[in-house]
């Protein structure tokens, strides 16, 4: 069974002869994704940007192997779920303190201007508002611990299905559905009267 | 339900995965609870600020992750980083050399590690019993497999290993019980022996008092024997190859049993009755003044014979073994062990034994054996 859009799967076969071209077109339509994802789970930017990056070299030396069985966006996730982990722990390793700074690109211009384009009408005191609370939102989900906060980013944010996130934490929905619910009172508890 | 039992359902109620009567039920809670209300309300609240976060616009990743594709694998990199001019190569060359000096700390140090280690204890029974190269004692202690004994239809334990000692059970002689350093140490004596026996305590060969004792004799008239102060100390010389490794053998032995000597074996004992729990018949010995009893151990393949009284009798018993090219040695100034291949055992007992019956009774059990080792202890008449 394939769940993939015609021309996507089209990128796919052809990636998977070997054509760097069609691939960069799958890079450019499920980058942002990935990165989001990447971003929201380590909490800095460049190691976000740096594990993006290798998420998809992966993805590219792997993509013979893809089965179509699952969407595209729920394999890359996935290998992006295990390069976060593997990457939180190599800073455990190496004590790194992990600092939040998922609105780092709002603090340039370039930042700005993007925040401009995805709300064409926000005011200023709009837009610092929501900086806060993002960051207050990103705060709070890096205390959470990981199989809590991956479930969090990919249900509460980017808003998958259970059966995929099912899919990308290689676990049960009964699984995915408790952490959830657990996942979503530590963070309220968390975000209390902040938000 | 109470107010925690129903905030496991907000979660599948955000997601509108309760049941329809779950729904109700939890609506009426809401109702009626301000607190799960307002908890509710703030969960809901959180949840939308998640749904409207924006997702960050991704940097240009491409370019990185054409680099990154065609990246040249490690050990290109690592050949490019050698050939690189010196001041960017010295860490690389400095590893080199730092890791090439510990290779070489550590194969010079190995061959003598290798030799530092003992020699494995089951490789001289495999010797042994494989290869009929020489007779090894030390081997010999190993108990018996339960292979061997039905080979040699061992009916029975051996009585040698329920030895008794006033009443008590011993520990029959086992490999185990010799410290691998004495061991190795009787390993080093062997091959010491094999170079020819220069190193090897030589003494005067006494032919006269041989002479004297060569007539044959049976066992009553070796107790009667009476204790010849000449038959002290005495380390019997040997020629050839041959005697050299037998004499090996026996030096190995000498270990184990000069511990039998200092107590590590409880083996002496005396007395008809402790004799015949020991180890088998009592010995129909006959005279006046001699001892009464001969008592024997047996532990496949070597077999322990102590014969009570007859200082003399060593003399007699020497000449015969080295006629028959056994070995024989003296341990201390009532015990002998000799080494004579397993068909001579039988007679070497009729020679020295008036009971027949023992001898092809319980020594048959040796023939199997390459080589039998048999302690004679001497105890002086009363």
């Amino acid at each position: 069974m394939s769940n993939l859009p015609a021309d996507e799967a089209v990128l796919i076969e052809q990636a998977q002869r070997g054509d760097l071209a069609a691939f960069d077109q799958l890079v450019l339509m499920h980058q942002q994704q990935v990165f989001a994802v990447a971003l929201r789970m380590l909490g800095d930017r460049d190691e976000a940007q740096d594990v993006a990056q290798d998420v998809f070299v992966r993805a590219y030396r792997a993509v013979s192997t893809f089965r179509r069985e699952a969407r595209l966006s729920t394999w890359l996730v996935s290998i992006t779920m295990n390069l976060c982990r593997n990457r939180r722990r190599w800073w455990a390793r190496r004590r790194r303190v992990i600092v939040a700074s998922i609105d780092e690109g709002l603090d340039t211009e370039e930042g700005m201007l993007e925040q401009q384009v995805a709300d064409p009408a926000p005011t200023p005191a709009q837009v610092a508002e929501r900086r806060e609370q993002h960051q207050q939102i990103m705060d709070a989900l890096q205390q959470l611990d990981e199989a809590h906060r991956s479930v969090i980013i990919l249900r509460d944010i980017e808003g998958c299905s259970y059966e995929e996130i099912a899919q990308m934490s290689q676990c049960q929905i009964g699984t995915v559905k408790s952490r959830l619910s657990r996942a979503r009172l530590q963070l309220r508890a968390l975000l209390d009267g902040k938000l | 339900m109470n107010c925690a039992e129903y905030k496991r359902w907000f979660s599948p109620h955000v997601d509108k995965l309760l049941k329809p009567e779950e729904h109700a039920q939890l609506a009426d809670h809401l109702k009626s609870c301000a607190r799960c209300q307002a908890d509710s309300a703030s969960l809901q609240q959180m949840l939308q600020a998640l749904r409207t976060m924006e997702r960050p616009a991704a940097p240009e990743l491409l370019p990185g992750i054409h680099a990154k594709l065609t990246r040249e694998p490690w050990w290109q990199r690592l050949l490019q980083g050698f050939a690189a001019p010196w001041p960017i190569s010295l860490p690389l060359h400095g590893l080199a050399l730092a890791t090439a000096g510990v290779l070489m700390v550590v194969l010079v140090s190995l061959p003598g590690y290798f030799r530092m280690r003992p020699e494995p204890e089951l490789g001289i029974v495999d010797r042994m019993v494989s290869g009929r190269s020489r007779p090894s004692p030390i081997s010999s202690f190993a108990k018996p497999s339960r292979l061997k004994e039905q080979q040699i239809g061992m009916e029975e334990r051996p009585r040698s290993r329920k030895m008794v000692h006033e009443g008590k059970p011993i520990r029959p002689p086992a490999e185990s019980i010799f410290d691998k350093k004495e061991t190795q140490r009787g390993a080093y004596r062997r091959d010491e022996a094999f170079d020819g026996g220069e190193t090897r305590e030589k003494a005067p060969p006494q032919r006269a008092l041989a002479a004297a004792s060569a007539t044959p004799m049976n066992a009553t008239a070796l107790v009667n024997l009476p204790n010849t102060p000449a038959a002290d100390h005495r380390t019997v010389e040997r020629n050839g190859s041959v005697s050299a490794e037998r004499d090996a053998v026996v030096a190995s032995s000498h270990n184990n049993l000069s511990q039998m000597e200092e107590g590590t074996l409880a083996t002496r004992t005396s007395g008809d009755t402790v004799a015949q729990a020991t180890s088998g018949p009592v010995m129909p010995l006959g005279g006046s003044g001699g001892t009464k009893s001969m008592a024997k151990a047996l532990v496949e393949p070597v077999v322990y014979l102590r014969i009570l009284d007859a200082a003399a009798a060593r003399t007699a018993v020497t000449d015969w073994v080295e006629a028959r090219h056994g070995s024989i040695r003296a341990i201390s100034e009532h015990q002998l062990v000799i080494t004579l291949p397993p068909d001579h055992i039988a007679p070497f007992l009729r020679q020295f034994s008036s009971d027949s019956s023992m001898a092809s009774e319980d020594f048959n059990r040796a023939q199997s054996a390459p080589w039998v080792t048999i302690q004679l202890e001497l105890v002086s008449p009363q």
